[in-house]
């Protein structure tokens, strides 16, 4: 029996410095993807053209898209990794229970997206200084305020983060029962397919709608945080019923 | 097998972050390396792409689109615009192009002949409107004008790039040949959706929101006595 009183917001801040120090191969992986979705981008992203009469044009397109797309699945990952047996125990270490460990877990999520959100925007300018060097000379950029590069600083962690919390469902649903891992690749790419049977795909096109049509960050904050917080909801209500360490 | 062919690089490219995120997870678990060894290594990337955005903003400074050029409101008011006046200058009565057009080229060729004769354009890939004016004084000289609207693409302004038509006055007939063809490649970057979402050009692959192919025509002054057949249209 001891005699100090815990206070439960404490331990969740020492179990989130712990983990900002100790997770240090979530961060060596974000650079290693990043590098991988540079090297993959610097083709280009995508190509227009038109033509009125003796006038034609070709237009290259260079963005930083693969490099979110490839952070959104690294917090994914990152999110299914943390909740493995092997990161749950690291938490015994502390006077500890369920909701402080999900807590610090949280908040270290929302630190890596926030983070990663950030390289996005400076990795996609290492990507525009690699294909200046490459000769790819001319590149007409749409201009940013400092408040729109903010805010789509902000807005690129927040969608790391809906994925981080995806991925924290999917792995705590897969620490419940192994059998997860088979069947839910099987639902989403089964689900997929079905979507774009008819060469339109109105169920993610209209969920990633949802998303992408918000002008307003505050508006994007609400979504995608109600979103998430639904998703880790389920997934601490998941956790309840678990098996505990002996 | 159309559909493996779309799902397979997204399949690669899981199963490579996949492979990655887990194997610099597990390594971490296995202390392969140390951890100031992984600080460094993370506190050295971040110093090269803030390096590299400093660079990309100061030393390479990219051509800036000025989105405000036209937007899709204004791009529609000038088609019309242009439409309205082309369908004045057909129907015989031109109206003030000033405002819609520029005219980009002139000629000027003395004439002292009677007849004059446009052939028919159709055939090529270039045949401008003609309309021609008949001048109030027989002062032996045709005046021939190319008048060009705006032509934007992904609010770039490309007018000046495009080019007038070849005009020839052969003894009695006035030849018009298409310009030289010119092709243009630009660039375009974008830090990514998630930044284009909270500013005006929202989706960076589409262009016709900041697009108009622009229209153009020719304005042939004649002398009064000159009596014109062809292709074209007599204007007031």
């Amino acid at each position: 029996m001891s005699l100090v009183e815990v206070n439960s917001w404490d331990i969740v801040k020492k179990q989130y410095r712990y983990k900002l120090k100790s997770y240090l191969g979530v961060f060596s992986s974000l650079i290693i993807i990043q590098v991988l979705a540079i090297f993959f981008s610097l083709n280009g992203t995508g190509m227009s053209g038109g033509s009125s009469g003796t006038f034609s044009y070709k237009v290259n397109y260079y963005s930083g898209d693969l490099i979110l797309v490839f952070m959104m699945l690294w917090g994914f990952i990152t999110a299914i990794i943390i909740t493995t047996k092997a990161y749950r125990y690291d938490d015994t270490s502390f006077v500890t229970n369920r909701l402080t460990s999900h807590f610090s877990n949280i908040l270290f999520l929302i630190s890596a997206s926030l983070f990663a959100g950030l390289t996005v925007f400076l990795s996609s300018h290492l990507f525009r200084l690699i294909t200046n060097i490459m000769n790819v000379d001319s590149i007409m950029v749409n201009e940013h305020t400092p408040l729109q590069i903010a805010k789509g600083i902000i807005g690129a962690g927040l969608y790391i983060f809906l994925f981080t919390s995806i991925g924290y469902l999917v792995g705590m649903l897969i620490q419940k029962n192994k059998l997860f891992s088979f069947f839910l690749p099987i639902v989403l790419v089964g689900a997929m397919y079905l979507d774009g049977m008819n060469n339109d795909v109105l169920i993610f096109h209209s969920i990633s709608l949802y998303f992408l049509s918000e002008t307003l960050l505050s508006l994007l904050i609400i979504k995608i945080m109600s979103v998430s917080l639904l998703f880790y909801g389920f997934a601490i209500i998941l956790s309840a019923r678990m098996e505990v360490r002996a | 097998m159309t559909a493996l062919f779309f799902v397979l690089p997204i399949l690669v490219i899981i199963v490579l972050v996949v492979g990655i995120s887990t194997y610099a997870s597990k390594s971490s678990e296995k202390r392969h390396s140390s951890p100031q060894k992984k600080k460094w290594i993370v506190g050295g990337y971040v110093t090269v792409i803030v390096v590299a955005t400093v660079l990309s903003y100061t030393f390479f400074p990219a051509k800036k689109i000025d989105s405000t050029i036209m937007h899709r409101e204004e791009v529609k008011k000038q088609e019309d615009a242009e439409i309205a006046i082309i369908n004045s200058g057909m129907a015989g009565k031109l109206l003030e192009v000033e405002r819609v057009f520029t005219d980009k080229k002139t000629w000027t060729f003395s004439y002292n002949k009677r007849d004059l004769l446009i052939p028919n354009n159709d055939m090529q890939e270039y045949s401008p409107n003609v309309f021609v004016i008949s001048k109030p004084v027989d002062d032996n000289s045709v005046e021939v004008t190319h008048y060009m609207s705006k032509m934007i693409v992904g609010g770039i302004d490309f007018t000046e790039e495009k080019g007038s038509p070849e005009i020839l006055i052969n003894e009695e007939t006035l030849k018009i040949y298409a310009p030289e063809p010119v092709e243009v490649t630009f660039n375009k970057f974008t830090e990514g959706f998630a930044f284009n979402q909270f500013s005006e050009s929202k989706d960076m692959y589409s262009l016709n929101n900041l697009s108009t192919h622009g229209s153009e025509f020719l304005l042939i002054k004649v002398p009064k006595s000159v009596k014109v057949s062809g292709a074209f249209n007599y204007v007031k």
